[in-house]
């Protein structure tokens, strides 16, 4: 399953697709990106994703301990959910390339 | 990562682990290895351990009909005055508290005050955060820091110092500001509104910004930048005060970042939603281009939006502690409907100028094929010229004083999701705690948050 889905991916990435997918992608391809529908082609080091995951901390002294713990509880669902490829995702979430 | 005062130290933390790791394993411990240090030993917090004392306690406030606070507010209470109070003691790691003499109404009760040295803090966190100034970039797949303050003397809007740098120089009124360093990025913030604007420049988020955003007012010194619009020198204060939950800061900042992203890399993206494919093929089609990436975000409420007893607060500690409630809880509910709101209107139109975009083509390709001279269809090509609505100037102008069009309006329509965190009323609150570092406070509101996240994460939709 997960290999029919990087295929598919692929051949998104490739092909350029006309409707967005629903299939997770849990791989970085850090191949170069080209355009074919534009003027314009560039390569860029990291593909843009369809997703990005923000975590907002507030201010409050002593109570930035509560933050702590939950921090350690949204690090261990995004494990969960997610597999051993989401240390990765904290900072952009590989969801699904564009 | 965005944050405000205490947050920003928790996420600047997490960041700086990143970079040394290139991964977020142990991250949760690292976070937690740094509370421990931050954590001080009250003495409340060891002569009250005893459950003599305790059962007393609890028998004099059975007496006096529950007037008398619990036991554990009692601890609370006199490890906040303990850390934050005693001239000349403080909180070991985090700061020292220093009297200061005089009253400019000549009170003789207010001729003593306090003010804050938060040296112990400033040196711990230099231990800690070992890749200053932080400088993140997308292409190198780190994590983002956002952190938010408050310009003493001009709180029209919050400054957010982040750190990934920005790929155009700021621009005031069509003049370039500051020094010119061509295609290689540079780190600033700009702030306030078109009458009264502010560029500062720095390094990425370096001690200073750190401190910046988390430093209340009663600190013995505060963060100092120069305002190349103004050319003087700026204050800085925790930005809690102004923006203590930054969603509208964040979300502004994502934006910015993708569509100079997309121009500086040449990319074709997203400013009318579907776009028109300009091929000979006889019906209109569409097809994606990129786009903002959406944005799940996570948010951690310190401050107790509803209250858990049903009487409003009637002692002066009680009242102290729901106004800093009220004053800092999270309000950006708001913030995400008028998000949410107006992608809604950006959606419906695009959705029209889709449809329009579409009976625009078939008209022409109608008056190719059947080779009809009508008028009709000269005035309907006319009305339906959707370039001239795009073109139209809309009534607001943009950060950079740079005239805006309908069309622009329309760029970089992303989604927000939201996932809130509450940390719940807790029946033993007292107003000081925020600065109640004692041991047993920060090991139970560890646990609490682990708790609550958990519970929280059920009723949210990622």
């Amino acid at each position: 399953m997960a290999n029919v889905s990087v295929a598919n991916s692929l051949q998104r990435q490739l092909n350029y697709i006309s409707k967005p997918a629903s299939g997770k992608l849990t791989l970085i391809f850090p191949f170069y990106v080209k355009d074919n529908m534009s003027n314009s082609s560039y390569s860029l080091s990291t593909p843009i994703p369809k997703k990005q995951r923000a975590l907002i901390l507030q201010g409050g002294g002593a109570l930035g301990a509560y933050e702590v713990g939950v921090f350690r509880a949204i690090y261990n669902k995004i494990i969960r959910e997610e597999g051993e490829h989401a240390e990765k995702i904290f900072s952009i979430l590989w969801q699904e390339l564009q | 990562m965005a944050g405000a005062s205490i947050g920003a130290i928790n996420a600047a933390l997490l960041v700086n682990y990143f970079l040394n790791n290139r991964d977020w394993k142990d991250s949760p411990d690292e976070l937690q290895r740094f509370w421990n240090k931050l954590t001080a030993q009250t003495w409340a917090d060891i002569l009250l351990n005893n459950i003599f004392l305790r059962n007393g306690w609890d028998i004099m406030r059975a007496l006096s009909n529950n007037y008398i606070a619990s036991f554990e507010s009692v601890r609370r209470y006199l490890s906040w005055k303990e850390l934050a109070y005693i001239p000349f003691l403080g909180s070991p790691n985090l700061s020292w508290t220093m009297p200061t003499y005089g009253s400019k109404f000549l009170n003789p009760l207010e001729f003593f005050s306090l003010r804050y040295d938060f040296s112990p803090l400033e040196d711990i966190l230099k231990g800690y955060i070992d890749k200053l100034p932080i400088q993140t970039s997308f292409d190198k797949a780190e994590p983002r820091l956002l952190l938010v303050s408050v310009d003493v003397q001009d709180c029209t809007t919050a400054v957010t110092f982040d750190s990934y740098q920005k790929f155009k120089p700021p621009t005031m009124k069509n003049r370039k500001v500051g020094v010119e360093t061509g295609d290689t990025g540079q780190w600033y913030s700009e702030y306030g509104d078109e009458n009264n604007k502010h560029i500062v420049f720095h390094r990425g988020i370096d001690l200073d910004q750190v401190l910046a955003s988390c430093l209340f007012p009663y600190a013995a010194r505060h963060t100092t930048m120069k305002d190349e619009v103004s050319k003087t020198a700026r204050t800085y204060w925790d930005g809690a005060f102004l923006s203590n939950t930054p969603l509208r800061e964040l979300i502004q900042h994502h934006k910015d970042f993708w569509l100079s992203y997309f121009e500086k890399n040449g990319i074709e993206y997203d400013k009318r939603g579907i776009e028109k494919v300009e091929d000979t093929s006889s019906r209109y089609q569409t097809r994606r281009i990129k786009a903002v990436p959406s944005l799940e975000i996570y948010i951690v409420n310190l401050y107790p939006t509803i209250e858990k007893v049903s009487t409003p607060p009637r002692d002066n500690d009680l009242i102290d502690d729901r106004m800093n409630d009220i004053r800092f809880h999270d309000k950006t509910k708001y913030d995400e409907k008028v998000a949410h709101m107006t992608s809604d209107y950006i959606d419906m139109a695009r959705e029209l100028l889709t449809r329009i975009g579409a009976a625009s083509n078939r008209i022409s390709e109608y008056k190719k094929t059947s080779k009809t001279k009508n008028d009709l269809f000269n005035e309907l090509e006319e009305l339906l010229d959707i370039d001239k609505v795009l073109e139209m100037p809309a009534k607001t102008i943009s950060r950079n004083d740079e005239k805006r069009t309908y069309g622009k309006l329309l760029k970089g329509r992303f989604d927000v999701k939201v996932c809130r965190i509450d940390r719940e009323d807790d029946e033993n609150t007292i107003s000081g705690k925020h600065s109640d570092f004692s041991s047993s406070t920060i090991r139970d509101l560890i646990k609490r948050g682990e708790e609550d996240a958990i519970r929280s994460f059920r009723q949210c939709s990622f």
